[in-house]
């Protein structure tokens, strides 16, 4: 709804549109360490984290809480100072120590919306999205202050509020608020943290959409901060995936979502089967507690070394029992349970005493007991190093989860065995 | 790198900020640190040598003082009159914020408004309306009292230890209100209400769980009375001198600046560093009573209100005791209003009506000197105050806001001053800036009032912001304000309530206080508490009631709408 004004403002937001080849913002080898390093260990909030952002591209940072996006994300901004590293805007090195260079945050000209949103309370809608343009880096006369402000406004649907006070507006509209002033000086880059965190689930769905389609037409390049999977799939066009300060995978939605290349990665973009596997002699094929599975080798794992088979629910085929089909990667299995989502249907089926997790679809007619076949494509069977293959000493499936909680389960799993 | 960007860039650490946190640091241990290191250096110069006066050092000072007889009396004059005073003051403020706050007594918020305002009414004039009501002459009580008990002689008498402990007791009452109903309203009320469900008496309770919890509150609080009794001068100045009690303050001031002969530096520097000490012990006593009331806070946030308990048949007796204090509060105020109707004083009667003129009124705002003085005071403490409050937020913003250590030391340097008594600070700045141009000049005593209220506006400053979401000034930056525009259109409109509540204390104590203006005194830097002072002593009791009156109505005049917005503004967020 908001983005049918969007192509009346995006004439005057984009005005240096020239060299769309040029990545707009390069991040090289940030670190960020709290604390003296002198005395005592700091903590390392960001290491060596390097990316960049192709003009109007929307890019996430995604990661467990404390992983360190906002770091990376204050530091673009210039609120932090990173320890280390260079950050080039558009063509210009904003920060690096080797050079000796910080532009302060003031000078940066991005646009940017906080977790708390941070409306000035003492000031009205209108104030607060006038503020850049009246006190900012980049003032203009008072008459377009007037105009700018409004048409900001009215592309996030405000214009009504204008005069309203911000402690009298309802979550969701403090976020416009937040956004039209993020907006409304055009700037070159658009910085947002965890925008959506504080909203209603409804009103975060319908949220997400705007903003991308938003920042689509007005062709501003943005980095967004989430913890949320979902959000960042749904929104992204490549997302960068965090851990512990450190990026574990940088690509497209789809790419992260089906080619996860660690354990985390795997857990923390949705349920994975994660299968203890031994490589073969050419890696590819892996002993498994489901017997030998023929996987994807495209990998840069060592032959004969121990490994994770990751194979995600829906990857799984469970093909039509009338059809006599031979296809590698076929096993047998019982249904153990079985629960009807709707959507999808979700069954832990047992294999050879291990348990498999498949999601199948809802018009198949299945129940608990019954065995049935099912097939693992070999492209679909990722592998992925295990983290803690030096200290496993008996083969076992540990499995899935959903977000950050999920390798805790699965090592969880492994102890008890 | 283009061209244009050069100008952008900066080196690392050198930014705006870092340059105002040095000049802040530089200008505040000049100000903090350079009037006490000239003080301690004069104490050890020998007697009657001037501070910057090549005399070479010695102990005679620190010798002569504690091998005097009378400085052991003069100390324990001083914490005997510091304690005392506060026992009573304390007893009955915390009655009264009793009633105000945690019964149903009507009339409260009157009486809250009252108290807070009672920061107009400079100590002083006080002081001068008691010695009007109850001097052994012709004091308006004591001549009541002696024509109703046909009394020979006068009862009372303003001139005497006692007199002096009470009358101060009493008005320190306000400032011991404003802390303890904030305790009791920061108590969570469900800890007493656990008293009752167990079936305890009302006063069980009281006794039992309500002080235990209120007593590091009370201690701390007690402990920065004591702090500040024993720094005060201008009661122990216009009554003990009279009555032969001599406390530390006085006694520096007589030293510093004598009736006749020539100022003993030397002696008054050592006695101020003996001052000093005590201060400090005292200031260090208060940290660990802090250390302690933190373990016992109860504070849950915000959003409970405190059960107020019905007076039942104690209301009479709870009106009869708050009634009592504010008539005994107003006496004074009356009687100079009195007097300063009058051409000559005159015990109030019926008679005497028909002399009420405003005769005296004219004629000191005739007088060049008091209007000279009325300027001065208007210059001093505006720009005073607001001084202080625009250092409290820049030095606030760096100790709540920037870390490190520079920062944590503006911070500390700038909460010393609690601990240097005001006639010690004003001896060591009569003794820095002797030498200097503005000496006699207001500036002195601008400069003296910035450093000794500092601490004050920092305290509150640091509070204030500590309330404020970094992010709202972090959206400020990213839109391109600078730091100061930061500062300016988010941050300290964000807490300005605190700014302005602030910046009034500031001020009224700047008004109040006489310590400064007289020991600095020149014939330029005439201010209204020091004009009040020699026109008391010259003896014109008329005029000094006039402007007495004039100083209580103009401040009020400030005081009471600020403080009733404030509250307000405050209650509401
Ligand atoms: N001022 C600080 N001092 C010390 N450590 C800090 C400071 N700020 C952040 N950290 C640490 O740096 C790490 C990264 O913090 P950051 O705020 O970037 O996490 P995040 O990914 O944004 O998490 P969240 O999703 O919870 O917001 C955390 O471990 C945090 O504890
Ligand atoms: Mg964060």
């Amino acid at each position: 709804m908001m983005v049918d004004k969007a192509n009346l403002y995006k004439a005057t937001a984009r005005s240096s549109g020239d060299n769309d080849e040029r990545a707009l913002l390069v991040v090289r080898d940030l670190r960020k360490y709290f604390g003296d390093p002198d005395r005592g260990s700091p903590v390392i909030a960001i290491d060596s984290v390097n990316f960049e952002v192709k003009r109007g591209d929307f890019l996430t940072l995604l990661g467990p809480s404390g992983c360190g996006k906002s770091t990376t994300l204050q530091c673009i901004a210039g609120l932090q100072h990173p320890s280390s590293g260079q950050i080039d805007m558009d063509g210009e090195i904003v920060f690096s120590d080797q050079q000796g260079i910080t532009v302060p945050a003031n000078k940066r000209k991005l646009g940017m919306v906080f977790q708390s949103y941070a409306i000035w309370p003492h000031m009205t809608v209108f104030d607060n999205v006038a503020f850049p343009l009246v006190h900012g880096s980049a003032r203009v006369p008072s008459a377009e202050v007037k105009r700018r402000v409004m048409e900001a406004l009215e592309l996030v649907e405000l214009d009504h509020l204008a005069l309203r006070y911000s402690p009298h507006l309802s979550g969701g509209q403090q976020q416009r608020v937040a956004l039209a002033r993020a907006l409304v000086h055009q700037p070159k880059l658009l910085l947002l943290d965890e925008p959506l965190s504080n909203l209603d689930v409804q009103l975060r769905d319908t949220m997400r959409v705007e903003i991308r389609q938003l920042v689509k037409q007005l062709g501003i390049t943005t980095v967004f901060v989430t913890h949320d999977q979902a959000e960042a799939m749904s929104m992204s066009d490549e997302i960068v995936l965090m851990q512990s300060g450190r990026i574990m995978q940088k690509g497209t939605p789809r790419q992260i979502f089906l080619c996860p290349k660690s354990r985390f990665a795997a857990d923390f973009m949705g349920r994975s089967n994660l299968i203890p596997a031994a490589l073969n002699h050419d890696g590819t094929i892996a002993d498994t507690p489901f017997g030998q599975l023929r996987c994807n080798p495209d990998h840069k794992l060592a032959p004969n070394s121990r490994a994770l088979l990751v194979i995600r629910p829906q990857a799984i085929v469970v093909p039509d029992p009338e059809v006599d089909a031979v296809s590698p990667n076929t096993l047998l299995g019982e249904i153990r349970t079985l629960s009807f989502l709707g959507e999808t249907v979700e069954i832990d089926l047992g294999i050879n005493g291990h348990c498999l997790k498949v999601m199948a679809d809802p018009y198949l007619s299945l129940s608990a007991g019954q065995v049935i076949r099912v097939v693992l494509p070999p492209e679909r069977c990722l592998v992925v190093p295990d983290p803690d293959a030096s200290d496993r000493t008996q083969a076992a499936v540990g499995l899935i989860g959903n977000g950050a909680t999920a390798s805790r389960n699965g090592a969880a799993v492994r102890e008890t065995r | 790198m283009s061209v244009v960007s050069q100008s952008r860039m900066r080196r690392s650490g050198i930014t705006p900020q870092t340059y105002v946190k040095w000049i802040l640091l530089a200008l505040v241990s000049a100000m903090v640190m350079g009037p006490l290191f000239v003080l301690v250096l004069t104490s050890f110069r020998p007697p009657g040598a001037l501070p910057f006066q090549d005399a070479g050092y010695t102990l005679a000072n620190y010798v002569d003082i504690l091998t005097r007889r009378g400085s052991l009396r003069i100390f324990w004059n001083t914490l005997y009159y510091a304690s005392s005073s506060v026992v009573l003051g304390i007893t009955i403020a915390m009655i009264i914020a009793w009633l105000t706050e945690r019964t149903n007594m009507g009339g409260r918020t009157l009486f809250r408004i009252l108290m807070f305002s009672w920061m107009a009414v400079p100590p002083l004039v006080f002081g001068y309306g008691w010695i009007l009501l109850i001097n052994p002459g012709n004091g308006a009580i004591n001549v009541l009292l002696m024509n109703v008990f046909r009394l020979s002689g006068a009862p009372l008498s303003p001139y005497s230890p006692l007199a002096l402990i009470i009358i101060s007791g009493l008005s320190l009452v306000p400032t011991a209100y404003v802390m303890i109903s904030g305790l009791l309203r920061n108590m969570d009320p469900s800890l007493e209400d656990a008293g009752y469900v167990i079936g305890a008496a009302r006063s069980t309770t009281v006794r039992k769980i309500t002080l235990p919890l209120m007593r590091p509150g009370l201690l701390s609080v007690s402990i920065f009375l004591i702090m500040a009794m024993v720094q005060t001068f201008d009661l122990p100045q216009i009554l003990g001198a009279t009555a032969q009690f001599p406390v530390l303050s006085t006694r520096i001031y007589l030293l510093a600046t004598p009736e006749v002969g020539v100022p003993n530096y030397g002696l008054a520097g050592a006695l101020g560093v003996f001052l000093l000490m005590l201060a400090l012990a005292l200031m260090w006593f208060y940290f660990r009573a802090i250390q302690l009331a933190e373990r016992f806070r109860t504070v849950t946030g915000k959003g409970f209100r405190p059960r107020r308990s019905d007076l039942g048949r104690w209301r009479p007796a709870a009106y009869l005791f708050v009634g009592t204090y504010f008539t005994v509060m107003i006496l004074p105020l009356l009687i100079l209003l009195w007097t300063s109707l009058l051409p000559y004083y005159r015990v109030p009667s019926f008679a005497a009506f028909a002399d009420l003129s405003l005769a005296s009124y004219a004629k000191v705002l005739t007088e060049p000197t008091v209007l000279r003085a009325m300027e001065n005071t208007l210059f001093l403490v505006f720009i005073s105050s607001t001084a202080v409050m625009a250092l409290s937020c820049l030095i606030s913003w760096f100790a709540v806001r920037s870390g490190g250590r520079s920062s944590r030391l503006l911070d500390l340097l700038s909460f010393l001053p609690t601990a240097v008594p005001p006639i010690v600070m004003a001896v060591a700045m009569l003794l820095l800036f002797m030498r200097s141009p503005i000496y006699g000049t207001i500036w002195v005593i601008i400069i003296g009032h910035i450093v000794i209220y500092l601490p004050f506006g920092t305290r509150t400053m640091n509070s204030a912001f500590m309330q404020i979401h970094h992010e709202l000034e972090h959206a400020a930056a990213v839109c391109g304000a600078t730091w100061m525009t930061g500062l300016r259109r988010v941050l300290v409109p964000l807490v300005w309530p605190h700014v302005l509540n602030a910046w009034l204390w500031v001020l009224a104590h700047s008004v109040r206080d006489l310590t400064f203006p007289l020991i600095l005194l020149s014939s330029q830097n005439l201010v209204l508490a020091s004009a009040l002072y020699l026109r008391w002593d010259m003896p014109d009791q008329t005029g000094a009631s006039a402007i007495a009156m004039i100083l209580v109505v103009g401040l009020s005049a400030l005081v009471v709408p600020i403080q009733i917005y404030t509250t307000r503004r405050i209650d509401r967020d």
